[in-house]
Formats: C-alpha cells, structure tokens, sequence
C-alpha cells in the first residue's frame, strides 16, 4: 500500500502534464461598424489523449477565447479599454455518436461525427469574437494593440478533474497573449 | 506560581484551524465555486503548516536525541513517552488509513457494475435502434417527397411543401436550389423564421443518391431528425435541388431516449472519473492523516514534556539532595500525583534540612562537649586510658603519657601488646591488669608496680566496664595515679618520726652510759691489778666506744630526720665539685675521681653545704663501690639540659665497680637500706632529700659498660647566668 501511495504522491505531483495544443497562427480583425470590431483567429486545435478519452466518457469540455484591447503607457504598462470572450463547449453525444460544439452564448450547435471536425468547428467558433468598442473614441497618436487567448476553462470541468487540472496543471491551454497592433 | 500553557493552547488552537480547514477543504471539493477559490489556499496553508509542524517536530526530536545522548536528565523519558505516544497515534492511524483506503478503492469500484454498464449500453443501443426506424422512415419519406417535388413548379412548390409539412409533421422543410438558393421553406412555427438551409458539412459528406440524416438534440432538450436529400427538377434548364427536412421525435420516445443517454453519459463519465475520484479523496484522507500524526506528534511532544517536567526537577533536585544541597524547593504547578510527588519532595527536604541543622548542632555541642573532657582530661594528673571490648585503646591523656613515658596517642586504635619495644612500662601496666581486663570486671581497682628506667613507679590503678548497649563491645576507663613519690613521701615522713624518736628515747640513756662506764673504769681500775684490770678497761673501753657509735647512728638518724633550714644562693656547681673533689686527688685514695665538667653550666639555686654534704656521699659511695679493683674509676661530670622540665643542670656520679643488684636497685634510696656491713643505710637516702629540698631528681641505675651511676638533675635558677668554666681532669 505504501507502494501505491508514493505512486500517487509522484504521480500527482512529479508526472508531466498533458496539455492541450492550441495555436493561434494567425490573427486579424476588421470593423463591422463604428462600434464592433470583429476579432478573428486563426487557431490549430488539439486535444490530449487523456481529454479526448473523458470527452468521448461524456465529459463537457469548455474553452474560452479572450481578446482585449489595450494601449500603451510608457513604463506604467498596458491598459486595457475593452474586452470580450467567447465561451464554447465541446461535448459527445453518445445518442447520435456524434460531437456537439455549442456557442454558449448564442446557443447555436454544430454536430462532428469527428474529434477533428469538431475541433475544427471548436476553432471556427472560439475564432470570432466581436468587440464592441467605439471606433471614435480611440485617440490617435496612442499605440493600440490586440491581445488574444485560448484556454480551457478548468471551472467547468468536472471536480475531479480539477484537482489534476489544479495539482498538476493538467489540460492547461493557458497560452500567451497573441499580441497584434490595431490598424 | 504557575504558567499559563501557552504551548497546548496554541496547539489545540492550530489543530482546530486545521480541522475547519479540512472540513472546508471537503467542502470545497463538493462545489465548484469553492473549489476555485479555496482550494488552493487551503492546499497552500495546509502545506505551509505541515512543513512548519514537520520542522519544529525534527528540530525537537533531533534536540531531544542529543540531549538523551548526552546524558541530560529527563531526556530518555520524554522520548519513550514521545516515541510511546507516536505509536499510539500512528499505529489506529494506519489502521484506519489502510482500511479506509482499502474500502473506498474497493467502495468505489463497487459503484460500477459490468451489468449496469451492459444494460446502459443495450438501452442506448435499443434507443439508437428505435430512433434509427424512425430516421430511415423519415429518409424514405423525405426521398419520397422530394421526387414528389420535382414536378412542381418554383411558384408552386412553397404551397406544395406547406401541405407536405403540415401531411408530414415536420418541423420544417426547406427546398434549396444552386448555390444555396431557397427556392422554398416551410414551418411549424407561427413566428416566421428564417430557414436554415444544410451547412457545407453537411454537403460536404452527401453522397450521391443517399440522403442525409442526423440526430440532433435540440437546447430546449428535444430531438430532431434532420434529413437532407437531393433531386432535380425534371424540366428542362432546370437545376438540381435539395431538400431537407427537420422532424421532431415523439415527445415521448425523445423524452426516453434523452433519459436513457443522459444515464449512460452520467454513467460513462463516472466510471472514468473513478480514479481521480479516489485519488481526490484518498490524497484528502492522507493530508487529513498527515495533519492529524503531526499534531499527535506535536502534541505528544508537549505533554510528554509537561509531564516529564515535574520528574526532571524532581531528578535534579534528587541530585542536588544527594550532593548534599538540602535547600533544594521544586516549583509546584500542577495539582495531580506529580504535584503530590514534588510537595513531598519539598517537605522531605525541609525535614532533611532541618534534621541536618539539628545534627550540625548536636554535632556542635558534642564537639564542644569533647573538648571540655578532653580539657579537663589532659589537666587531670591522673592518667586516663580508654579501651574498647577487644582492648584496643581509644582514649589516652597526657598524664597517661607522662605516667606511662609513652606517647599513647600515637598508637590509638592498639593493642597494648603492640607497644612492647617502644614503651616497656605500658606492657608491664597492661600485663599487670590484663587479667581484669579480659574479665571484664565490672569495678575494680589495684596497686600497679612497673619499673621504668627511673626507678620503681607504683600506680594505683581503678578501672570500670562500661557495656555500652549501643555496641556490645563496651568499654574499659582506666584511671591511675601515680603514687610513687607520695608513698616515698609518706615514708621518708614515717622513717623521719622513728629517727626524731630514735634520737630523743636512745640518746638521753647514752651519756650517762658513757658516763657511768668512764666513772666505773676510774673509780675500780684504782683497785684491780693485772687481768681484772685489762678486763675493766676492754669492757668499758667497749661500752664507751659502742656509745659513741650509737651516738654516731643516733646523731645520722637525726641529721635525716631533722633537715637544717636550706640557705639558697648562687652556686656555681663546677666550682663546687672542684672542691669537693680535691679532697679525693692524693694518696690513699682508694680510687681516682675524674671531673668531667661541662663548658658551661648555668648557676644553680642551692645551699653549698648541703650539696657538699651530697656530693661527698655519692662520691664516696663510689670509691667504696671500686675498692679493691685496681681499674677503679670514679667519673664525675655535669652538662646543662634543655627539654619539656625546662633548663637544668645534670650531675653524674659513675663508677666502674660491680653494679648494683636489681632488687637492691628498685629501694636504693629507702632509708636504712645498704649492702655494706658497716653502713648506715642513711647515705643515699639523705642525698635523695637533699636533691628533693633543691627540686630535682635523682636517679640510679646500672650502665651498659658496667658500673653504677646516680644521676641527679637541679632545675636552673630563673635568671640563671652561665658561669663556671668546664675542665676534665683526673
């Protein structure tokens, strides 16, 4: 027993963290009016083998793509004016066998009979985010850049799952900003 | 006074913290919310306290081990106890922990059953089954429908679908042309709607000829069948067309089958969450296990110090006690047995330390009270000897010494036999009343005659038993006295009174003897011729002559008797001797007399003509001691001494004839007391006066080389001068 034990205190706490792989290659944006600013991302998408598994277990998985706009202030840093985020959940339906990519937000669903074209679909979703911001109210002459992320949202996973994602830092997708100048 | 025990407190204090933040810990671990924002603190500070426990237990334990190490009192206790009370904690512990771990693995695992997840699997597959009848159905039908459509116009193609839809009861249905074009759409809803026409992916995986079907779970929970088919308007120009529709499942089979796949994703996702689930409550359970040993731990430390505590004061005051510190007091903190133990401990020190000041007391007052006897023992005259059972001595005085010439208290703890070579007259004491000794008489008293080199001493000795109930070995005082010159006194008085009398009743009759002989030898020696006158004149020439001599021992005896008034003046002893010598210095002389005369001699206190007297009556006791030995020598010689009687000067009167007899020797100076047919017996005995009446002594005794000596020792006047110039001459 003291066997296992130590397996699991090495296991909790030396074994390296599978996280998942998300990519933003690329990122644009364009104003659909004066006062939205759609964000658009280009994202490669991948899941551990161990998030696949609890996924096709039944296990909901929520992502969140953040994006931000800030500008410059010398050596005080950065301050941001707006921001927005993008909450989308990715889960199995075992009736259909097929994967259902909701946006959270306006409730709409795609169906995958793939863990790829969901992901796909994950990106295609998680990759338009809408900013409202008011295209006059920004100040020439400051130095305006987007910021963006993807991450998992550890909240919405199950408990048991959190002490990995918390202990270990499991599935983390808490990438760096992908940073770009507002045109 | 005692301390406030702010160790337990902060103890009890810290392990409650830790036991409500494991309850919020479990909590947090049922709620998400929670969870994200406790967990990690709760973990951080569980942590924290854990690694603050850990240190202050080690630096204790690892303190405690070098303290047992080396020695310190109390240290080997504290860590049985620490090590007794760890056992205690650890042993339940891991019992507990092993089978709790052991039921919630396998608690756990029995939530799963194969045949729950079997029968999950045939109802999701019967619901998959049954709902897949109806997509078949509704492919069919919709193919159906869209050949129906492919003769009818654009224009009338909306009215058409509206009566399919309605004949149908489907949700919607949408007739798309080229590119994406809808041509027409009808829906169940009252509030129009924009219709939603196949999305690429869908397009994309249409295969020619085969209609597309999918189940889809709405968000309001309801399914739907979408089935998406294709076809062409068979006029000519025309393009070709897909149609899809959107069927709603029955409420109640969609109800079903929603339930039946809620509970096998519920079950699906359970059984994988399985493992970290007990590892979630098993890493919760050894945190708990890990608090709970180091706070049985912590906290045995504390108690196993506090009640060691009172034991290690108690130990180092028993040292303390034992090294002879009875002022020792323990500080009493605590009301239970130990606190008992340590008044106890106090109270005996005190009686300690008051019997011992009563014992330095008595041993005071004893003290004092041996030097007040040895006081008045060494002032006594009398000599005092102490023996114990076996007859060693214990107790000797000075006046035993002196008595005894023997320095008896160097040989304290004795047997008398022991003294034999260094002190004759102790062995021949001790012979004398060694039988009373042994028999322990209870009372007796005796007249002891030893024989020192001074001449025969009489001790009159009286001794007691003292059986001592406290040993058995008891104890013999001996007290005597020296009697010697008070018995010669007493005589020297008594053969004074017989001389006065001899004197007074034999001398008055003398004269007129001689008178009446003298008479009858004028008046009848006229008358008688021839022999009658030779006999007359021989007879009363006889009386006369023994007249005289009685006049002569008569006219001794009074000399001795009636000592003459002492006339005290300086005299130079020297001088005196060459005096008194030179009578003895020409012919006729039976002998030579040899001065041998010390350089310096101081002056003496005594009167000329009785020293004269004396030293002509040891000189001639001399000559007449070597008459007749042509060897014949007599040696006189004087030197000054210095010892424990103060100064004096010693006169010797040696000669080389035979020796004096031992039994003569012992009543050499009794009066009337001679060897020789024609003495008087009053010589030495008159020259022992005249040396008393000076306050010296006189002693006799036989020389290793042959011959008698008579040494006689005078006390020096006090201012004495040195005079006299020494010689030795023949």
């Amino acid at each position: 027993m003291r066997g296992w034990i130590f397996g699991l205190l090495v296991l909790l706490l030396l074994a390296p963290s599978a996280t998942m792989a998300a990519e933003i290659r690329h990122a644009d944006h364009i104003w659909q009016d004066e006062n939205r600013l759609l964000v658009r991302l280009y994202l490669d998408m991948s899941l551990p083998d161990v998030l696949t598994d609890a996924l096709a277990s039944g296990v909901v998985v929520n992502f969140r793509s953040e994006v931000r706009l800030d500008y410059a202030r010398g050596f005080l840093g950065e301050r941001t004016v707006k921001s927005a985020s993008k909450a989308v959940r990715l889960e199995y339906y075992a009736l259909s066998r097929h994967y259902v990519v909701t946006d959270l937000e306006r409730q709409q669903m795609d169906f995958a009979p793939t863990v790829g074209d969901a992901l796909e679909m994950l990106a295609r979703r998680l990759g338009r985010v809408v900013l409202e911001v008011d295209r006059g109210a920004l100040r020439p002459g400051l130095d305006y850049t987007l910021a963006s992320r993807v991450q998992l949202d550890h909240t919405a996973l199950p408990l048991p799952l959190q002490w990995d994602a918390r202990l270990r830092g499991a599935y983390g997708t808490q990438l760096g900003w992908y940073r770009w100048s507002l045109e | 006074m005692r301390r406030f025990p702010w160790g337990l407190l902060g103890m009890v204090v810290l392990f409650l913290l830790l036991l409500a933040s494991l309850v919020v810990m479990g909590d947090a671990a049922q709620n998400s919310d929670r969870f994200e924002r406790l967990f990690l603190w709760l973990l951080a500070f569980h942590g924290l306290v854990l690694v603050v426990l850990g240190t202050l237990i080690i630096y204790q334990l690892s303190r405690l081990i070098v303290q047992n190490r080396d020695g310190v009192p109390g240290s080997r206790l504290t860590l049985r106890l620490v090590f007794g009370f760890m056992l205690v904690a650890v042993l339940p512990a891991t019992v507990v922990y092993y089978f709790s771990f052991k039921f919630l693995n396998e608690g756990v695992d029995s939530w799963f059953d194969v045949r729950v997840d079997g029968a999950l699997e045939d109802a999701l597959e019967l619901s998959r089954s049954s709902l897949d009848l109806r997509v078949r159905q509704l492919s069919r039908e919709t193919q159906e429908i869209m050949r129906q459509l492919e003769d009818v116009s654009e224009t009338l193609v909306p009215l058409a679908l509206n009566d399919v839809r309605a004949q149908m009861n489907a949700q919607e249905l949408t007739l798309v042309g080229a590119n994406n074009r809808i041509i027409a759409s009808s829906t169940d809803s009252p509030i129009r709607r924009l219709p939603s026409p196949p999305g690429a992916d869908i397009l994309l995986r249409m295969s020619p000829g085969q209609p597309f079907t999918r189940l889809e779970p709405q968000p309001d929970g309801s399914l739907v069948i979408r089935v998406v088919a294709t076809g062409g308007d068979r006029r000519p120009g025309a393009d070709s067309r897909i149609l899809q529709g959107i069927y709603p499942v029955d409420p109640r089979m969609s109800a079903l089958a929603v339930r039946v796949e809620d509970a096998f994703v519920d079950y699906r996702e359970f059984a994988y969450l399985r493992g970290p689930i007990k590892q979630g409550f098993i890493f919760t359970m050894s945190l708990a296990l890990a608090i709970s040993l180091m706070a049985a731990l912590w906290a045995g430390l504390l108690v196993a110090r506090r009640l060691v505590r009172p034991v290690t004061d108690l130990a180092e005051g028993t040292r303390l006690v034992a090294s002879g510190d009875y002022s020792t007091r323990l500080a009493v903190s605590r009301d239970d047995e130990l606190g008992f133990l340590v008044r106890s401990f106090n109270a005996m020190t005190r009686t300690l330390s008051e019997a011992r000041q009563e014992a330095e007391r008595s041993r005071r007052l004893l003290d004092a009270e041996r030097a007040y006897l040895e006081s008045v023992l060494q002032h006594l005259r009398s000599g005092v000897l102490a023996l114990d059972g076996s007859l060693r001595l214990r107790t000797a005085n000075d006046a035993a010494c002196q008595i005894l010439e023997c320095d008896l208290r160097a040989g304290h703890n004795r047997f008398p036999s022991e003294f034999d070579e260094d002190c004759p007259l102790v062995a021949q004491f001790f012979d004398a009343i060694s039988d009373a000794l042994t028999q322990r008489e209870k009372e007796w008293s005796r007249e002891v005659v030893v024989f020192a080199r001074s001449g025969r001493k009489v001790l009159m000795t009286r001794a007691v038993w003292l059986p001592n109930p406290g040993n058995n070995r008891g104890l013999h005082a001996i007290v005597f006295d020296d009697m010697t010159e008070f018995l010669r006194a007493q005589r020297d008085a008594a053969w004074g009174e017989v001389a006065r009398r001899l004197a007074h009743e034999i001398k008055n009759p003398l004269t007129p003897i001689q008178l009446s002989a003298e008479r009858l030898s004028r008046r009848l020696g006229k008358t008688l011729e021839g022999a009658d006158r030779e006999m007359l004149d021989r007879a009363t020439q006889t009386i006369v002559q023994q007249v005289e001599a009685m006049k002569t021992l008569v006219n001794a005896f009074r000399d001795y008797a009636q000592a003459p008034r002492l006339a005290l003046v300086p005299l130079d002893l020297n001088g005196l001797l060459r005096d008194v010598c030179e009578l003895y210095d020409g012919e006729g002389q039976p002998a030579r007399v040899a001065l041998d005369l010390a350089g310096r001699v101081p002056t003496i206190r005594a009167d000329a003509g009785r020293l004269r007297q004396l030293i002509h009556n040891l000189i001639k006791n001399a000559l007449e001691a070597v008459q007749g030995r042509p060897d014949g020598e007599v040696r006189v010689s004087t030197r000054s001494l210095e010892d424990d009687h103060g100064r004096r000067v010693e006169l010797r009167v040696a000669d080389n004839g035979p020796g004096i007899r031992q039994d003569f020797l012992e009543r050499i100076f009794e009066p009337y007391t001679t060897d020789k047919p024609r003495g008087t017996g009053l010589g030495l005995a008159v020259a022992q006066k005249i040396v008393e009446e000076h306050g010296g002594i006189i002693e006799c005794h036989n020389q290793p080389t042959g011959g008698a000596v008579f040494v006689i020792r005078i006390p020096v006047s006090h201012g004495g001068e040195t005079g006299g110039v020494g010689e030795k001459h023949a």
